[in-house]
Parts: structure tokens; C-alpha cells; sequence
């Protein structure tokens, strides 16, 4: 058993040749600092028994090719041992198991999108142990509810509602927490943690991902698209979530720790790598500027000092400086009067535009005022429709009775111009007025600030000339200025007092980097440690795994195999022949017999030996039906029998095929059937 | 135009003056003096040069640019000098900008609908306006101000001075129809290269027609007399 001391003393002493500054106190500082202890003494949770399935109702509206739909109610009792659905392909059998699997983990990935629709409600019975449950999954339209619930529990009873409910659950994310939750609580499993980097684009953070029970539910289904990989497919598990399965379907001691331990390893060399990263390019880069900086300086001091020897003459640049600011501050007016003149046009411009919309309206009103009673005083004649005359007389009483148009029956407009027409054309000239005020005013200041830029351009032209030609008495009156080399020197030093600072506060950060190092050593090495010695305390299991694969995968006609391992990095390994291999090095047709009695033996072991926390649950959907021939299936069949007889009270596999055959090798009653024109619902 | 539309009136005496000048003149002893036009797109067009001075200025200046370039020496000179005429009206009322009648919508929207103010004018019998039957697509309609309508505007002509402008805008239109029509309104290549259909819609339009008028006319007839 790995306990804690012993794990601070191996690490200590495996260190001890290479650190020996690494003490045992330090060792254990660091590990305690992890968490290490703590994880080392929480106990895993107890299981509490295995999983059956005991009755499975599937009701929903079937949709026909016409178009019409047709409601369907499937129910079956499924029982301990081996239960079958043999039917032709597309009678709907995969579609029951991934229904059981939707209601025990929350994915409905396998069931298909099409089918998905016709379903509108899965209950499934089952038990852990002693304890009775039912799962129910409604959908209704894109939603989707349910809950689990305690005892065996029917449809209707469900919907009478006096239950007693477990968890419930209002979406699909809510379902798959729930019912991660109650089974990893009731079947006693325990998330392992794994690093990894985000799939997030430039997320350069490590994070640690956990397994859950619909990752340990992989290792109970078996279907023709997984035939390729023993246990979840190596393209999507990332952080070898295969191992991690394996472990706690095996239950290995102290998985736990070593998955928490060789998580603070990782954690600590992503820490170590991005300091030491970080201070050695900031450390040279400082180290290169102070040397270039006192090369510098040195060359300066000896131009200082040669000055000085041969007395050099001091220049008062003081009325230089002086012409310089003055054209600076003519440059800087310049720029200010520019934007002002701007911002003036920009106003002009929108002044111009109102002058011209005020003058519109202005023309608009006069014609109006001109012709509106002209136009006004026409008498309707006739519909513009029809063109049937309109009786003056009639039209006048009518439209004097109603107050509607005689024509068109509209209440009758009483004037289209709203406002007295010549106050609104003093208000108008009042408003072009004023703003043409603001247009002439406006363009005397864009005049002034045109002159004043004018200017201030020709001043700063004039200091420009003078300051041209004053550098140009300079040249030629000084070959160095020792006015700069001061300046350059000052500058220096206070520049080297800066970098030599910066160097100070590096060696701090040094120390920080050489602690990350001090912890990504210790860390790794005790994960190694954990490692090997958790593989040495399960060794025993792994090898009765290995041999019960073997025994299996022999009787289900996989030619000459002679051995199985599983190595320290837990990878299983087959000898056949004389030949080392993986499962992936098997042709096809041996991959699914290999891979069922792999999953078999896991599950036997559980079953047989009260090794391990697999829920002793396996549902394996047309096993082999291009891929095996057919004296291989017939075996395999058998063997599934065989288990049903020896084991059909501690194991329960759901199984269906296509394989008619298969009927006349399962023990009577196992399997329901369909012919070749039926479905199953 | 829109039951909406402010000022509603003056757009109806518009187009009863543009009818006028546009339509042909048809004399029967039964009807009397009447204008007809069969084309609701013709009329929507001449509104259109009758509405944008700014528009019309700026074809003529280009009108008198390409005559200048592809017409023999004299006839080009008393051409282009009847086409001074016109535009030196425009330029010295200064009234271009001011006198442009915006659609909602422009430059979006240049051609004016006048289902509305047609109905209002048949109502009140200054207008016929039925299906013409006749077989090209732009003669959809046979509008015909009637007697009635020519003395009525002949009196909105005699009473009303703002609208002399349309009138002399009017006979301008009229004499240059069969060259104004050769422009493509959704292009208006006219414009071309300093400005665009959506910059002529929003800036004053005189300094530019100023410009390409003294361009035109300055160099080419220094050049031709």
C-alpha cells in the first residue's frame, strides 16, 4: 500500500544522487504544498452493487414516408444474463440499446437524428444493488426533461406524480449532470484528472480535465463503429482517457493519487518552463544593454577627457534654444490655427447647406401661398375612378351631413397647410437672415485665421533660415560638442543605474524560477514513483485480466494467440505467433472478437472475482456482422450463452445482430425477434 | 408624389405646366384645344429636368462639350451660343440650387409617381387620363389636359409669378428634349468625373456649373470665333 511517508522517502532517496540539497523535509513540504496527502487520504467511495436494467418503454409518433405519422409504444422486461434483439438491419435494435444508453448517461449521440424526433418518451428500470430506480427522458418539441426516480416505476405511474424523485432534470445539460452525479455516487466511482491545453485558439493555459461516468459508460458499449480501438477511440481521448478507464473499470488502488499526482507534475513543469522562459530572454537582453551601455560610456568619458585636457571651448547655446522653442511654438500656433479654420469650414459649410433649406422652404411656401386657393377653388366633378360625374349640389349637402369626401368617403381635409403661410414666411426670411449673419461672420474668421497661419508660417520660416544657418557657424566651428557628450554621459549612467536595477529585482525572479524547478523535480519523481509502485501493488489484476482475455479471445476464434499483457503504461499487448502487437495491429475481423473478449473478461472479472467497479453492465450492438464468419460468431454466440448459464445472475449483456443464426445457439426466451418486413416499434 | 407630400398644390401646378409644355398640342372643332401625352415615363422625365435646374445645367454644359468636339466648326459656334442662352438665364437668377425640388429619397427616387395628383386632377376635369392600348411599353396611359386644364394655366401663368420659372424651365426642357433624352437617368453620365448621382443630390451644384461653364465656353469659343 502506498502510503505517504513512504512515498516522501522514495522520492527523497531516488532524488538524493543528483540533489542531494532535495531533504526528505523539503520533499515533503512540496508534496504536502500539492495536496498530495490530503488525496492520499480520501478514501474512494464504496460501491454499492451492480447495475441492471430491468424493463425498457419507448413511446413516441412514428413518421411514414407519406408524411403521416403513426404513434408507437415498445416495451420490453429485459432480465439478468443475456438478452438479444435479433433483426435485419434497419429493424430499429441499435436503436433501443442507445435508448437505454440515453436514459443511463445522458447521451443520445448514438440514437439518430431522424429517429430523435420520433421519440417522446424513454423510461428505463433498473437497479444498483438493492436500491430500484427509473429514469425517464421526455422530449417535447427541442426541449427535453426528466428525472430519476425511486423504484420501478411504470409510465403512467410517473405521470400521476406522486414519486419520489432522485434528481430531475429541464435540458440536456442538466440530465447529463444529474445523472453523472447519481451514478458515479451509487456505483462508487470517482473522477481521475488529466492536463491538457484548451481547444480554445490562444489559450496558452494547461488545464485539468476529469473523467466522468459517461466516460467510464464507454468501457459498457460496444458497437461496429469502435471495433478499432479496445476501449475509446485514441483520436479523441485525449490525456489517455483509455488508461483512466481501464483503471477504475479494474479498480486499481490509489488510481486516484497517482492521476492527482502526475497532475501537479504537469501543472509544475508548464510553472518551470514558462519562468525559466520568461527571465533567461529578459536576463540576456538586460546583460547585452549594460555591456553595450559601458562600452558606450567609456568611449564618452575619454571624449570628455580629451576635451577637457586641450581646454575646450564652452558654447552658450542659449539664444539657439531660445530661436528653436520660438519656432516651436509658431509651428505648434500654425497647427492649432489650421485645425481652427477647419472646424470654421466644416461650420461654414454646414451653415451654407441650412441657408440653402431655409431658402427652399422659403420658395416652396411661396408657391404654395400663390396657387393653393387657386387650386383649392376647383370643384370635384366626377370620380377619378369611374369617371362618373359628381352631382355639385348632392356632393356639397353630402360631404356638409358626413364631413367625408363624396368620392372617396376619407374625413375631408380642411387645409393642406398647416400654420399662417405669411407668418411662417417672416419666420422663414427671419431664419435665413440670422443664419446668413452667422455665414458672414463665420468667413471674416476663417479671413483672420488665414492671415494670422500666414503669419505665423512666414516667422517660422525667418527662425528656420537663422537656425540653419547658425548650425551651419557650429559645424564648422566645433568637430565634437562637448555640451552632448555631458548630455550622453548623463544619460548613460542613468540608464545603466536603471538596467543594473532590473538585474536585481531578475535574480529574485531567479530564485522563483529555481523553486518552480525544485517542485517540477520532486513532483515528477514522486509521479514516476506512484506510478511504478501502483503498478506493482495491481499487478496481479492486470495479469488475471490478461489472462482471462486470452482464454476468451481464444474460444472466440482469434488464431494463435498466445499471450496478453498490460504494461506499465498500461497498454494492452497481444502475442500471436511469435509476434508482439496492439489491438490495432489485428486485421478487422480479429479487432471485434479481441475487443469483445477484452470487454468480456473486464466484466467477468467484476462478476466472478468481485475485482474492480465495472457496473457489470455490457451492451453489445451487432457484434461482427460483416467481420466475422460465421463459425467465429456461432462461437462467440456460444460463449455468450456460457456466460449467460455460469454468470447470467452477476453479468447482464444486452445484445442485438442481425445474424439469424445467432437464434439457434441463444438459450430460449433471451431473444425477441422481428421479421424481414417489421420493425421493432 | 404622395397624398403625404407638404405643399401638395404646388406640385399639382407643376405638373399641370409641365403638361402643357410637354404634351403634344391637339386642336378638334369638338374638344377644342387639348395636350396629349402617351407615356407617363416621358412626362416623369421632363419633371424630372423641370424639377433639378442643377441637373439641366449641368447635361447642357455637357451637351455644348461634346457638340464642340464632334461638330463642324460654324455650326458647332451657333449651336453652342443657343445653348449659352439657357444656361447664362440659370447663372445669373443664382437660383439653381435654391429652385431644385428634392423627391424624398434622392438620388434613390428621381422620377416622380403621379398616380395621386393625376386622380386629383381628373377629378376636377382638368385632366383625362385612361389606358392608351397602345402597343410599346412606355404607353401605358393617354393623359390629355384637357380645355378646361389649358385655361387653367393659362391663368396660374398670369396670376402666380413664382411659377413663371417652371415655364421658362419648361421651354427649355421642350426645345432640348430629343438630346435630353439620349441620357440614361440611373446612370447620369452627365456628372462624370466630379461628381456622383449621390453627391449631386446633397452639394450646391452653382460653383461646379460655374466652373465647367467658364471650361467649356471659355476655351472652345476663344477657340471656334
Amino acid at each position: 500500500m502506498l502510503s505517504f511517508e513512504k512515498l516522501v522517502h522514495e522520492t527523497a532517496r531516488s532524488l538524493a544522487p543528483d540533489h542531494p540539497d532535495l531533504s526528505n523535509a523539503i520533499v515533503r513540504d512540496v508534496l504536502i504544498d500539492a495536496g498530495i496527502d490530503d488525496c492520499l487520504r480520501d478514501a474512494t467511495p464504496i460501491p454499492q452493487g451492480r447495475l441492471i436494467v430491468h424493463h425498457l418503454h419507448i413511446a413516441g409518433d412514428k413518421l411514414r414516408p407519406d408524411g403521416s405519422s403513426a404513434p408507437f409504444c415498445y416495451q420490453r422486461a429485459i432480465g439478468g444474463g443475456l438478452t438479444a434483439w435479433v433483426g435485419h438491419n434497419g429493424s430499429g435494435k441499435s436503436t433501443l440499446l442507445n435508448c437505454i444508453l440515453w436514459a443511463l448517461t445522458g447521451s443520445d449521440g448514438g440514437v439518430p437524428k431522424r429517429l430523435r424526433s420520433w421519440i417522446r418518451e424513454v423510461v428505463v428500470q433498473f437497479s444498483v444493488g438493492a436500491q430500484e430506480f427509473t429514469s425517464r427522458v421526455s422530449r417535447s418539441g427541442e426541449g427535453l426533461s426528466g428525472g430519476i426516480y425511486r423504484g420501478l416505476l411504470a409510465s403512467d405511474q410517473l405521470d400521476l406524480g406522486i414519486v419520489d424523485t432522485v434528481a430531475r432534470f429541464e435540458s440536456r445539460d442538466d440530465m447529463r449532470e444529474a445523472i453523472d452525479r447519481f451514478f458515479m455516487q451509487h456505483l462508487g466511482i470517482t473522477t481521475l484528472r488529466w492536463t491538457g491545453h484548451s481547444a480554445e485558439k490562444d489559450d496558452p493555459d494547461l488545464h485539468a480535465h476529469s473523467t466522468t461516468w459517461r466516460t467510464y459508460a464507454q468501457a459498457m458499449h460496444i458497437d461496429d463503429d469502435s471495433y478499432d480501438y479496445l476501449i475509446v477511440d485514441p483520436q479523441k481521448s485525449y490525456g489517455r482517457q483509455d488508461r483512466k478507464i481501464l483503471e477504475m473499470m479494474l479498480g486499481v488502488e490509489q488510481a486516484r493519487t497517482v492521476s492527482e499526482i502526475q497532475v501537479q507534475a504537469d501543472f509544475a513543469k508548464e510553472a518551470y518552463g514558462r519562468a525559466r522562459g520568461k527571465v533567461s530572454s529578459k536576463r540576456s537582453n538586460v546583460a547585452d544593454q549594460i555591456i553595450l551601455l559601458e562600452n558606450e560610456l567609456a568611449d564618452v568619458s575619454a571624449a570628455i577627457d580629451t576635451l577637457q585636457d586641450t581646454a575646450a571651448p564652452i558654447e552658450d547655446d542659449s539664444a539657439m534654444v531660445a530661436r528653436r522653442e520660438g519656432r516651436a511654438a509658431l509651428i505648434g500656433e500654425q497647427n492649432r490655427l489650421s485645425q481652427q479654420i477647419a472646424t470654421m469650414e466644416g461650420q461654414r459649410g454646414a451653415i451654407e447647406s441650412e441657408i440653402l433649406d431655409a431658402e427652399r422652404s422659403k420658395v416652396a411656401l411661396q408657391e404654395q401661398s400663390e396657387v393653393e386657393y387657386l387650386l383649392n377653388s376647383l370643384v370635384v366633378v366626377r370620380c377619378p375612378h369611374c369617371e362618373s360625374m359628381v352631382n355639385a349640389e348632392e356632393r356639397l349637402a353630402a360631404e356638409k351631413h358626413t364631413h367625408n369626401c363624396y368620392v372617396c368617403s376619407q374625413p375631408i381635409q380642411r387645409s393642406r397647410t398647416h400654420g399662417d403661410l405669411k407668418n411662417l414666411l417672416g419666420e422663414h426670411d427671419q431664419e435665413i437672415s440670422s443664419l446668413r449673419a452667422t455665414f458672414r461672420r463665420l468667413q471674416r474668421d476663417i479671413a483672420d485665421g488665414l492671415t494670422r497661419l500666414a503669419t505665423c508660417r512666414e516667422e517660422a520660416a525667418q527662425l528656420g533660415r537663422e537656425l540653419e544657418s547658425n548650425v551651419q557657424q557650429e559645424r564648422e566651428g566645433f568637430s565634437v560638442s562637448y555640451a552632448t557628450l555631458l548630455v550622453r554621459k548623463g544619460q548613460i549612467d542613468g540608464q545603466l543605474e536603471q538596467l543594473r536595477r532590473s538585474a536585481a529585482e531578475m535574480d529574485a525572479e531567479q530564485e522563483e524560477v529555481e523553486m518552480a524547478a525544485r517542485w517540477n523535480l520532486i513532483l515528477q519523481t514522486a509521479a514516476d514513483l506512484a506510478d511504478a509502485e501502483v503498478f506493482a501493488l495491481n499487478e496481479v489484476s492486470f495479469a488475471r485480466l490478461a489472462e482471462l482475455t486470452v482464454t476468451l479471445a481464444t474460444q472466440f476464434g482469434l488464431p494463435e494467440l498466445r499471450a496478453v499483457t498490460i504494461d506499465e503504461k498500461r497498454l494492452v499487448r497481444l502475442k500471436q505467433g511469435d509476434t508482439w502487437m496492439t489491438h490495432g495491429d489485428l486485421a478487422r475481423s480479429e479487432r471485434v472478437k479481441f475487443k469483445v473478449a477484452f470487454h468480456l473478461a473486464l466484466t467477468l472479472l467484476g462478476a466472478r472475482d468481485g475485482l474492480g467497479r465495472h457496473p457489470t453492465l455490457l451492451i453489445i450492438d451487432t457484434p461482427g456482422t460483416a467481420e466475422v464468419n460465421e463459425a467465429d460468431f456461432v462461437a462467440m454466440t456460444k460463449d455468450l450463452a456460457r456466460i449467460h448459464a455460469l454468470y447470467g445472475d452477476q453479468i447482464q449483456i444486452l445484445m442485438a445482430t442481425a445474424r439469424p443464426e445467432a437464434l439457434h445457439h441463444l438459450p430460449s426466451g433471451v431473444a425477441e425477434t422481428v421479421g424481414e418486413d417489421a420493425t421493432f416499434f | 408624389m404622395t397624398q403625404d407630400m407638404a405643399y401638395f398644390e404646388r406640385h399639382v401646378a407643376r405638373l399641370l405646366i409641365v403638361l402643357y409644355f410637354c404634351g403634344a398640342p391637339v386642336n378638334s372643332l369638338l374638344d377644342g384645344e387639348t395636350r396629349q401625352i402617351d407615356s407617363v415615363a416621358a412626362l416623369q422625365r421632363f419633371d424630372f429636368w423641370v424639377r433639378e435646374p442643377g441637373h439641366l445645367a449641368l447635361a447642357l454644359t455637357h451637351l455644348a462639350a461634346t457638340l464642340a468636339a464632334n461638330s463642324a466648326r460654324e455650326m458647332a459656334a451657333r449651336e453652342l451660343i443657343a445653348l449659352r442662352g439657357p444656361l447664362d438665364r440659370l447663372l445669373v437668377a443664382n437660383l439653381i440650387d435654391v429652385r431644385r425640388v428634392a423627391l424624398p429619397g434622392a438620388p434613390y427616387n428621381v422620377l416622380e409617381d403621379f398616380d395621386y395628383a393625376l386622380s386629383y386632377l381628373t377629378a376636377r376635369s382638368l385632366v383625362s387620363d385612361r389606358p392608351s392600348f397602345g402597343k410599346t411599353r412606355g404607353a401605358l396611359h393617354q393623359i390629355v389636359l384637357e380645355t378646361t386644364g389649358i385655361a387653367f394655366v393659362r391663368r396660374l401663368l398670369a396670376e402666380c409669378p413664382m411659377f413663371d420659372w417652371y415655364r421658362a424651365q419648361c421651354e427649355v426642357v421642350a426645345q432640348y428634349t430629343p438630346q435630353l433624352d439620349k441620357f440614361d437617368l440611373a446612370e447620369m453620365t452627365y456628372l462624370a468625373p466630379d461628381l456622383t448621382p449621390a453627391a449631386a443630390s446633397t452639394l450646391p451644384l452653382i460653383p461646379i456649373i460655374q466652373t465647367r461653364y467658364e471650361k467649356v465656353f471659355g476655351e472652345i469659343l476663344n477657340a471656334v470665333v
